[in-house]
């Protein structure tokens, strides 16, 4: 077994990750790969599951006729078996300022952690995995990883990423990665969409590129409902910009308003465009998500 | 301006310690925040929030030097410039006599609209102007001598109100006089009340001291008012039975009105009358009452006057009034006499006596205490030691006896004078009377007061004497120079005019008013009810007659009496405060120190500094 807790700012434990390996991320529409996998295909294959008969008409690879049944029946079938393909997931990680706020980064920290997971759940059915941290127009991959033995290798992408320098520009961020020409497949974009280009056009575009997209938006509580009082100079982490305030109950319940407004309408861009959401909290607990809610969500099984 | 505590501006070195202060506190914290669209979004919705915020800090600093200001303002109580010509002292006397519960047409009475007077007044109580306060009730009543404590002086008037009494005003402004000119500078005595007879006001201005400066202060204007101003009553001193009641009655107004007065005896009509009163004028009316019997209890009795008006009466309290009709218990009377017989039955036909004869041998001063008047119809062997009978004896004595009276002997002598308003002899004839000898009275004995009440050949033959010692009761003494039998006093009307009066002035009765309380007096009503004939005082507790507990002995106050005069009017006079206002024209703010109306907008400000920048710190 990869002993991913062997360092200090381990992702995750050991234990965990045999559980993880029951686990398989599942996709709502057939994605074609080119090389031979572990998830079954819905056409025919030549893997070791039988999947029907069919009469052998001339041309067909003789290797494949069933010899018994010819015996019995005295007629030529030929054996069909199920295709096993691999897939193609993209996990897209924002890796802008705004993902460092709060305590520890935490936000940050939950993204990488879902993105390990779902790396390693991936990498368990031997399908392909490229990791991809956005920042700016900046976008730098991991790389094609498959098979377990390529999760260090992710870990290790990983740990290279770090705060971007830039303030994230979403849609220019997936155009750079849709212009890169990847295989179809499924993609998980994990960000906070605070960015001032907004989510839509990104989003759409994958859509319409022919990806499967989860949405995992990765909030901290303290953006939902902000605990602020009194007179507060606001600074972005993003960008220099600075406001002030003067915090009270009605003030924060109109953010709270506001952010709820947000959040609202990206669940409902996300559902009426056939992609999956699920808002992820930094102080939620990380196995839960796995385990759980993603379960829930159908975005594994 | 002058500062009466100049001291106060070394505060001003607080103001670069409230700068900073204000500076490092109205630092905002900064904190981080993942994205700022929200927070504008929120922003936009509340715009003119947004331009508060703007200038919120400059707002609150320049409340914040306000408030310092404000404070220090009031902390070195300035002293307006036109304060400076007030005079070092200012004795106020606020009239809180009966006329002063006159209401005007708002409802209010003049005591209140002379009250605030008076406050504007005691705003400008200084250290430099001093204000001492006199209330005029039925005495004057020092509220404060002299103050310059403006709190204290408006502490003090907050607790005062009109009373029902009515006294004579003249003795607060005689007392306000005292106070004031005691104190070094120039003072001045302002008289606050609704009284505009001119005759008062004159009266004192004629009195010519030097350095007078009384103003009298008028709060109060011509009104239509009807008073009853007099309910008294009496005993005829010739006819005991006989109770005389006085009522008098004014009209204030300016046209003649028509009145209807009642007269209740215990609640029960007992006596009315209508008649017109002329236009400013002042009718009296007597009704002589003959009773059936001795009273034996106190009877309360009240008069009301009703006048026959469409519009109301400005001073309805006093067309009331109210009086105790006392009982006289009879004097106890011994006669020591050697059988005059005729003196024996006069006395034994006097109700209001009752006597016991004794012979002159077996009387011993000792007897003397034990009755109110003592007798004596003849000269006493031992009455030169006068001092045995010291201590409250009350003596009337008829003949020669040796004391008190000199060598000459008047032969025939007639009556050359008569002291006529004397309580004694009043309403009698002496002058008729024959004497064929009389002993002359010594006009002094040492350690005695005396009246002299008839002379004969313009010397002393009736006499009163009186003296009073430390912790000893007072000896009264009707010395009479002649024998009876050696006149024809006993004959004349004036001898039983003569014998009531002298026992009532030797009992000490000496108001010919009885059963008449004066207005405001209190009347002890718990233990020493018995004392002052109050026995049955829950029949008194009636509108207009007050009861009160002071330290367990209950106390009845009876509401208006009579005596003095209850003008409203002043013939058309106005108010005159407006010249006073000339020189209090800096007291428009109100009836509070300057330095408390600055403290009292610093703290006020405060509040509002508070409420527009701090409140949301700690909500």
């Amino acid at each position: 077994m990869i002993d991913v807790s062997a360092r200090n700012d381990a992702l995750f434990d050991a234990g965990f990750i045999s559980r993880l390996e029951r686990l398989q991320l599942l996709i709502q529409r057939i994605l074609r790969g080119k090389d031979h996998g572990l998830r079954k295909a819905h056409r025919m294959g030549s893997s070791l599951e039988f999947a029907d008969y069919r009469n052998y008409v001339p041309g067909d690879d003789i290797r494949n006729i069933d010899w018994n049944l010819y015996g019995r029946l005295d007629r030529l079938f030929i054996r069909l078996f199920e295709a096993e393909e691999d897939l193609h997931v993209h996990l897209l990680i924002d890796c802008s300022k705004s993902m460092h706020f709060g305590n520890d980064s935490m936000k940050f920290k939950m993204e990488l952690q879902l993105a390990a997971a779902l790396s390693y759940i991936a990498l368990s059915d031997l399908d392909h995995v490229r990791v991809y941290g956005f920042s700016g127009e900046a976008l730098v991959d991991s790389g094609i990883c498959r098979g377990k033995n390529q999760f260090h290798r992710i870990l290790k992408f990983l740990r290279t990423l770090g705060v971007g320098s830039e303030e994230s520009n979403f849609e220019k961020s997936i155009r750079h990665f849709v212009s890169q020409g990847k295989k179809r497949g499924l993609v998980l974009v994990m960000s906070d969409f605070f960015g001032r280009s907004g989510y839509e056009d990104g989003l759409a575009m994958l859509r319409y590129q022919g990806f499967e997209v989860e949405v995992l938006h990765v909030l901290d509580k303290e953006e939902l409902s902000p605990t602020l009082k009194g007179d507060i100079r606001l600074q972005e982490v993003e960008g220099l910009r600075e406001i002030e305030i003067t915090a009270d109950r009605k003030l924060i319940e109109a953010y709270e308003k506001h952010v709820t407004e947000f959040v609202e309408g990206l669940q409902k861009f996300c559902r009426t465009r056939g992609m999956g959401y699920l808002q992820v909290l930094a102080e939620m607990d990380f196995e839960e998500i796995i385990l759980q809610r993603l379960r829930k969500r159908r975005v594994l099984k | 301006m002058n500062f009466l505590a100049p001291w106060g501006f070394w505060f001003l070195l607080l103001v670069p310690v409230v700068l900073l202060f204000y500076l490092f506190r109205t630092r905002p914290e900064v904190t981080q925040v993942s994205t700022l669209e929200f927070w504008q979004e929120v922003i936009k919705s509340y715009p003119t929030r947004h331009f508060f915020l703007r200038f919120r800090r400059l707002f609150s600093l320049l409340l914040n030097l306000l408030i310092l200001g404000l404070l220090l303002f009031a902390l070195v109580r300035p002293e307006p410039s036109g304060w400076e010509n007030l005079p070092a002292a200012t004795v106020v006397v606020l009239d809180g006599r009966l006329p002063m519960q006159a209401k005007r047409e708002d409802q209010k009475n003049d005591f209140e609209v002379a009250k605030n007077k008076v406050l504007e007044i005691i705003r400008t109580a200084t250290p430099h102007h001093q204000v001492g306060l006199i209330v005029m009730e039925n005495q004057p009543r020092v509220l404060a001598p002299l103050s310059a404590n403006p709190n204290t002086l408006r502490e003090l008037l907050m607790k005062v109100s009109a009373t029902d009494t009515n006294g004579e005003i003249q003795a607060a402004v005689k007392l306000a006089e005292q106070i004031a000119f005691s104190y070094e500078g120039e003072s001045e005595v302002l008289v606050v009340t609704n009284t505009n007879d001119e005759t008062i006001q004159e009266g004192n201005k004629d009195e010519g001291e030097e350095n007078k400066n009384v103003q009298w202060v008028s709060v109060g204007y011509a009104r239509p008012n009807l008073a009853l101003r007099q309910f008294q009553a009496r005993r005829l001193v010739n006819s005991p039975q006989t109770v005389e009641f006085f009522l008098t009655v004014s009209n204030f107004n300016s046209q003649p009105e028509e009145v209807d007065l009642e007269i209740t005896w215990e609640e029960q009509l007992f006596e009315a009358r209508s008649f017109t009163i002329p236009a400013g004028e002042t009718r009296s009316v007597v009704i002589p009452v003959v009773l059936d019997q001795p009273l034996e209890n106190s009877v309360s009795m009240k008069a009301n006057m009703i006048p026959r008006r469409a519009e109301r009466d400005f001073l309805s309290e006093d067309n009331v009034r109210f009086l105790l009709l006392q009982p006289s218990p009879p004097a106890r009377v011994l006669l020591v006499s050697d059988g005059n017989r005729y003196l024996e039955n006069f006395l034994k036909a006097d109700y209001q006596v009752e006597y016991e004869y004794l012979n002159r041998e077996s009387f011993r001063w000792e007897m003397a205490k034990l009755f109110d008047v003592v007798i004596v119809d003849g000269a006493m062997e031992g009455w030169g030691a006068r001092d045995e009978w010291e201590d409250g004896v009350r003596i009337l004595s008829f003949g020669l006896n040796g004391e008190g009276v000199t060598e000459t002997k008047l032969e025939n002598p007639v009556v050359t004078h008569v002291m006529g308003n004397h309580d004694v002899v009043r309403l009698g004839e002496f002058e008729r009377i024959q004497i064929q000898e009389t002993q002359v009275l010594e006009r002094h004995l040492p350690g005695w007061s005396q009246d002299i009440l008839v002379e004969a050949n313009y010397e002393p033959v009736i006499m009163t004497r009186w003296k009073k010692e430390e912790e000893k009761e007072e000896v009264r003494w009707i010395q009479v120079g002649f024998k009876l039998e050696e006149s024809d006093f006993a004959r004349r009307v004036a001898f039983p005019v003569f014998m009531s009066q002298a026992v009532q002035w030797l009992k000490k009765e000496e108001s010919e008013m009885t059963g008449t309380y004066l207005a405001g007096e209190w009347v002890g009503a718990g233990n020493d009810a018995q004392k002052d004939n109050v026995s049955s005082q829950k029949s008194f507790l009636k509108a207009g007659i007050y009861s009160e507990n002071q330290n367990i002995e209950r106390k009845i106050a009876i509401q208006p009496d009579t005596r003095q005069e209850t003008n409203l009017s002043g013939d058309g006079q106005k108010e005159v405060f407006e010249k006073k206002e000339k020189n209090w024209t800096l007291n428009v703010l109100g009836i509070y120190p300057w330095w408390w109306i600055l403290a009292f907008c610093g703290l006020i400000f405060s509040s509002v500094e508070w409420i527009l920048f701090n409140r949301r710190r700690t909500e």
